[in-house]
């Protein structure tokens, strides 16, 4: 790998040649981003020399736009990896999901918002608590969660990527995970109102 | 809202394993470089167990720490 092998740096001398619009620096730190992601997607068919190009110039407009946010908890060439790696799996999720998103999504879509089924059409092999306990948790869906929630969470559980899931609804993956997170609370907290405590949520789970 | 009992069930795990307070996603990729250098096994550092919950709960964040988790370990091999 000769020819591609970086400068050791220190933490703090990376940090003072990018500020310094050190052009060397960041050519070296181009070229280690370009190598990283090529062996992370090797095995990618879908994935060109120009779209990893084009992530890590990407990338490298953001590591330089969060230089101050290092926190220096790991070797600089390992925090700008990571940096990298989520520039190029959300564009590479992105790409993907356009593929036939619009359709699936609006499938799922309606299917979050229609009325819940009526109570008791439970399949009989459903033990008794069991179905009190998805009753319960139909309820608190119902009842405890927003139209933007029902539809994230519904459109998880059906398996549409995140990335696909945070454009429809106008948003981004770290928001998505809080608007979720926040879901999942209300949805703990009214299973606690209904009684069913963690235990008796685990016995549920390990049943048969 | 129809969700089938597949569906409800994995929901159920979900909710089952959140916490009050979570990291989000952009903080997992502030802190996670210090863990995965740190990644030797046995010692788990302080804040170890937000990283490992916020996995379980984001499969974005899973793909990208193992993606991550891949390529140290490759370049290490490289330089040895
Ligand atoms: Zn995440």
């Amino acid at each position: 790998m000769t020819g591609n092998v970086l400068d050791p740096r220190e933490n703090d001398e990376w940090l003072a040649a990018l500020r310094g619009s050190d052009a060397r620096a960041a050519d070296e730190l181009r070229g280690y981003l370009v190598r990283v992601l090529a062996k992370t997607f090797a095995k990618n068919g879908d994935v060109d020399d120009d779209d990893l190009n084009d992530y890590v110039q990407d990338a490298l407009v953001r590591i330089l736009a969060s230089l101050d946010s290092f926190r220096g908890e790991s070797a600089f060439t390992t925090w700008a990896t990571a940096i990298a790696l989520r520039v190029a799996f959300t564009q590479l999720r992105r790409r993907r999901a356009r593929v036939d998103g619009q359709r699936r999504f609006e499938a799922v879509r309606q299917r979050a918002l229609e009325p819940l089924p009526t109570r008791g059409a439970v399949p009989g092999e459903v033990s008794e608590s069991r179905a009190r306990l998805f009753a319960a948790l139909r309820d608190a869906i119902d009842e405890s969660l927003t139209e933007r929630q029902r539809i994230a969470i519904t459109s998880e559980l059906a398996g549409i990527p995140t990335i696909d899931i945070a454009e429809r609804l106008g948003t981004n993956q770290n928001a998505l995970y809080k608007l979720v997170h926040d879901a999942r609370k209300k949805l703990r907290a009214a299973l606690r109102r209904a009684g069913f405590t963690s235990q008796a949520v685990h016995e549920s789970l390990s049943e048969r | 809202m129809k969700l089938d009992d597949t569906e409800l069930k994995a929901l159920l795990r979900l909710v089952d394993a959140t916490r009050g307070r979570e990291i989000d996603c952009d903080e997992l990729l502030d802190r996670i470089g210090g863990y995965v250098e740190k990644f030797s096994g046995s010692v788990r550092p302080p804040g170890f167990d937000d990283i490992v919950q916020h996995l379980q709960q984001c499969p974005e964040c899973s793909e990208e720490v193992e993606a991550l988790l891949e390529v140290l370990g490759s370049e290490k091999r490289d330089d040895a």
